[in-house]
């Protein structure tokens, strides 16, 4: 008993160190050159990332990433707000209720290459042109289960008792929503707002369909990664996980004591 | 309260009109899309069964799905193998430990996918670190280029980036079941292998199985991973309809393609949906 | 201002939680809605405090019909079970809450706020959150908050069911003064009987979604009407009664026609010597002692078990030993038209 269960705890710690190692390693090689497969130590410097930023198109890339982030973040919020307070309300109609769910979790849980065609013929066919507005549209329906999803399960716990002794006390519908309900949902909003950000900003599949010339950062990134492994690319990599780094450290405070419910 | 009632009408019917337009029209195009046709480069918007005559009669197509199949299984049967051993691993550690290895288990999925891919190319290449390690300890003299540009590649690239799931969903599942039930086995003389057999995978499996479901549906349907690092060989069946609506362009096609994966996705879903809700997890009553 | 229930009927689907309801709560009472869960009780508050509409009858208040107006309208003021206190709010702003939504601001808002919060005993917690009071303190923010917005009637849905049992009787005696001093009308929702009967004016107890009897506590207990209340109002026994008045121990001394339930109180009931005419030899099978009293439990040759209590430790009969009950004619309550059990 006590071997196999040495052999399983090394499995595990070995997977979770490479979940790591590989990415950590694309890090390191964006500081040094690397000449036939060997890191040289002596040259390390900040070249590439010189390199980088003086790369126009990078430039227009990281702009779009960053517009069509925001967009679609603020959108999927107000939608996932509108949404599951509608489908939490006592009077909302239990079909209502399991066709909205099913309808906003479907984009989320088909293969995203299914997503990304539907959205593409029917941009086609209605005349909407590829490019950064297409995407923002396309980041917007894929999130939106993330958004919605948080919402929800923070509307279901919440004592509907609160709503009504607001209303008791003489409080209409907005200063309910405003001063009792959206105070409520400040972390679950704040939760979806950063994942949705992060998911959006690093979206691949989905936005490779309807991107056209747009071009947003992992899609150029897509583009120059068709032609080899540099420490050009490695150093945009690593730029594009500082984001992410940012974002999780932003969700690590705001969340700190209670990891527990991260995981749900 | 004739205004309230109005007020809910219209956010009534925003809502739905936004699902309509956003997710319900499209799959309506996609699915009706696959009964179009392609002429000298453009969409022949005539109804016909021709590209699933095609699908269906093709065995190149049937080949590659049941390749991709055979993979995604392979990939999924490994993710949840090895996300119940992590997760058990981590569910053991003190709270403070726990908690802060399941949240850097819970990062990569926030990082690109296409990062992912490469990181595997920089491990796996001829330059990669894989084999300059292997020159180091001494077991090859000259890289092997066997590493990238196959099936193989495909998969630890997949596993690679979607164990994460796995992991997370078991260790939620595990984390649910009360120490005292553990406890209330042994109590009764169940040993570590009857307890994981009988009381711990029963109870997380529920949990599990949805991320089964997640590695499956993304692998089958993936075709960045086949496209980077699959090499010739590494024709999978996403990357069959994704090459449609490049150079090949037949959209059509593709999307008959896709009605394939997206009944086989659907069938994946809802077996998960049923294994994850069983008859012990359900409240009594309507 | 009374408030008057008129055949209100609520129903889900097709089953009736709320069936014909006519109550009259009169304006300063101390009005307590009793009855199991699932009973109904606190589907009728909901009606009353305007969060369900009713699917039948009227809700008047005074000349008033107020069974269309919605909740943020209706003069009555609701004590949560749970008490829903807003968590992201001090205790202060919590109170203040209904007043600002009238429109009240500055000095006069402070000053009632504060004048509130110190009749509850809470001045030294005014800047605290919810999350940092304990069962009891928060239960009287629950109820400063409704006090201090002046309604004419105090809905409390089971308010006292989370606190412990000291705890709980320290808020029962609050709630009482407070009903005292304010005079206002108070309508209490509970499935404890004992707390009921120790607070209320008049109680309304509720079976299936329907009024079995609503009356005192004294007349509910010594004057049952239904043998539903007979029962679950403290502890009692009952008999069958035909059309002549016989039961299975003789013949009772006021007949009625139809068929009637007898019923005796375990405390009347005498053991040992009796004049009665209504007595029976029984087995004591069980003691349970209870510090002033001991509730025994006898079983008669027919198999009939009898509930006795008598003060102190009880007499001295030994568990198995035979002895004559008697029940005597003016300790027993008859429940006309209680159909056989």
């Amino acid at each position: 008993m006590k071997p196999v269960r040495t052999l399983l705890n090394i499995i595990a710690v070995l997977t979770v160190f490479l979940l790591y190692a590989p990415i950590f390693l694309v890090v390191l090689t964006s500081f040094f050159s690397v000449r036939r497969g060997k890191i040289i130590w002596e040259s390390f410097s900040f070249n590439w990332y010189a390199k980088l930023f003086s790369n126009a198109e990078i430039g227009a890339a990281v702009l779009s990433s960053i517009k069509v982030g925001i967009v679609a973040v603020t959108a999927t919020l107000v939608l996932s707000l509108a949404m599951s307070i509608y489908t939490s309300r006592a009077r909302t109609p239990r079909w209502e209720r399991t066709t909205i769910s099913a309808l906003v979790f479907l984009p989320f849980l088909l293969p995203p290459i299914i997503t990304g065609m539907a959205l593409l013929v029917t941009m086609k066919e209605v005349g909407i042109a590829r490019g950064v507005n297409a995407v923002i549209l396309g980041h917007v329906v894929f999130v939106l289960a993330i958004g919605f999803r948080t919402l929800q399960t923070r509307l279901s716990m919440l004592d509907p008792a609160l709503v009504w002794a607001a209303r008791d006390l003489g409080a209409g519908p907005w200063r309910c929503f405003f001063q009792v309900l959206l105070p409520q949902l400040a972390m679950p909003l704040a939760t979806s707002a950063i994942m949705s950000l992060a998911i959006s900003f690093d979206e691949t599949m989905i936005t490779l369909f309807i991107v056209g010339d747009g071009m947003t950062l992992p899609i150029r990134l897509y583009g120059m990664m068709r032609y080899g492994f540099t420490p050009e690319i490695s150093a945009l990599v690593t730029l594009v996980l500082l984001v992410t780094a940012i974002l999780t450290g932003a969700l690590a405070i705001l969340y700190r004591g209670r990891t527990a419910s991260i995981a749900e | 309260m004739t205004a309230h009632w109005f007020s809910v009408a219209i956010w009534r019917v925003s809502i739905w009109a936004f699902l309509l337009m956003a997710v319900l029209i499209p799959i309506a195009a996609f699915l009706v899309y696959g009964f179009f046709g392609v002429e000298g480069g453009s969409i022949v918007h005539a109804l016909s069964l021709d590209n699933y005559v095609e699908v269906a009669s093709d065995p190149v197509y049937r080949k590659v799905l049941g390749k991709t199949l055979r993979i995604a299984v392979e990939v999924s049967i490994l993710c949840f193998v090895t996300g119940y051993i992590v997760a058990v691993f981590i569910n053991r550690q003190r709270p403070a430990l726990k908690y802060t290895l399941i949240f850097a288990v819970a990062i990569p999925l926030m990082m690109s996918y296409v990062i992912k891919i490469y990181s595997m190319r920089g491990l796996l290449g001829h330059t990669g670190f894989l084999n300059q390690f292997l020159i180091w300890i001494g077991l090859i003299d000259e890289p092997l280029s066997v590493f990238l540009f196959n099936l193989t590649a495909v998969r630890m690239t997949l596993v690679f980036a979607l164990v994460p799931f796995s992991i997370l969903t078991t260790f939620v599942g595990l984390e649910r079941i009360p120490d005292a039930t553990i406890n209330a086995a042994r109590d009764l003389g169940a040993g570590p292998i009857r307890i994981f057999w009988t009381i711990v995978l029963p109870l997380s499996f529920p949990s599990a199985v949805v991320g089964v479901m997640f590695t499956f549906v993304l692998s089958v349907g993936d075709f960045l991973a086949p496209e980077l690092v699959g090499g010739v060989n590494g024709l999978t069946y996403g990357r069959l309809i994704f090459s449609q609506f490049g150079i090949a362009f037949n959209w059509p096609l593709g999307a008959a393609l896709s009605l394939v994966l997206m009944v086989l996705s659907f069938a994946v879903i809802a077996v998960a949906g049923k294994l994850s809700n069983p008859r012990w997890l359900r409240r009594e009553g309507p | 201002m009374d408030l008057i229930l008129d055949e209100l009927g609520k129903c889900y689907g097709s089953t009736w939680v709320l069936k014909q309801i006519n109550l009259t709560i009169g304006s300063g009472a101390f009005f307590s809605l009793l009855g199991a869960s699932g009973s109904g009780k606190t589907t009728l508050l909901k009606a009353i405090a305007g969060i369900e509409m009713p699917d039948q009858g009227r809700i008047v208040h005074g000349e008033t019909d107020i069974t269309s107006h919605p909740m943020e309208k209706r003069p009555f003021n609701t004590v949560f079970q749970g008490y829903a206190l807003f968590p992201h709010m001090t205790v202060f702003d919590n109170v203040a809450f209904g007043l600002r939504v009238k429109g009240q601001r500055g000095g006069v808002l402070k000053k009632s706020v504060t004048e509130m919060i110190d009749r509850v005993g809470l001045s030294d917690r005014i800047h605290a959150f919810p999350a940092q009071l304990s069962g009891g303190q928060k239960q009287r923010v629950a109820i400063a908050r409704v006090l201090v917005c002046e309604p004419r009637v105090i809905l409390l849905d089971e308010p006292l069911s989370a606190l412990d049992a000291v705890l709980r009787g320290q808020m029962q005696r609050f709630l009482k003064e407070l009903h005292r001093d304010l005079g206002l009308t108070f309508v209490f929702v509970t499935h404890d009987q004992d707390e009921a009967i120790s607070l209320s004016d008049r109680i309304c107890i509720l079976n299936q979604g329907r009024i079995e009897q609503v009356d005192t506590p004294d007349a509910l207990y010594h004057a049952p009407r239904t043998t539903f209340v007979a029962e679950f109002i403290g502890l009692n026994n009952l008999f069958q009664m035909d059309d002549n008045g016989d039961t299975e121990f003789g013949r009772a001394a006021t007949p009625h026609s139809g068929s009637n339930v007898l019923t005796i109180r375990p405390e009347s009931v005498q053991v040992g010597e009796t004049h009665a005419r209504l007595k029976s030899r029984a087995v004591l099978t069980d003691r349970r002692f209870h510090g002033d009293n001991t509730l025994l439990t006898f079983r008669t040759a027919t198999g009939r078990e009898i509930l006795v209590r008598r003060p102190g430790r009880g007499d001295t009969i030994e568990l198995g030993e035979e002895t004559i009950l008697g029940f005597p004619d003016c300790d027993c309550t008859v429940i006309p038209g209680a159909g056989p059990r």
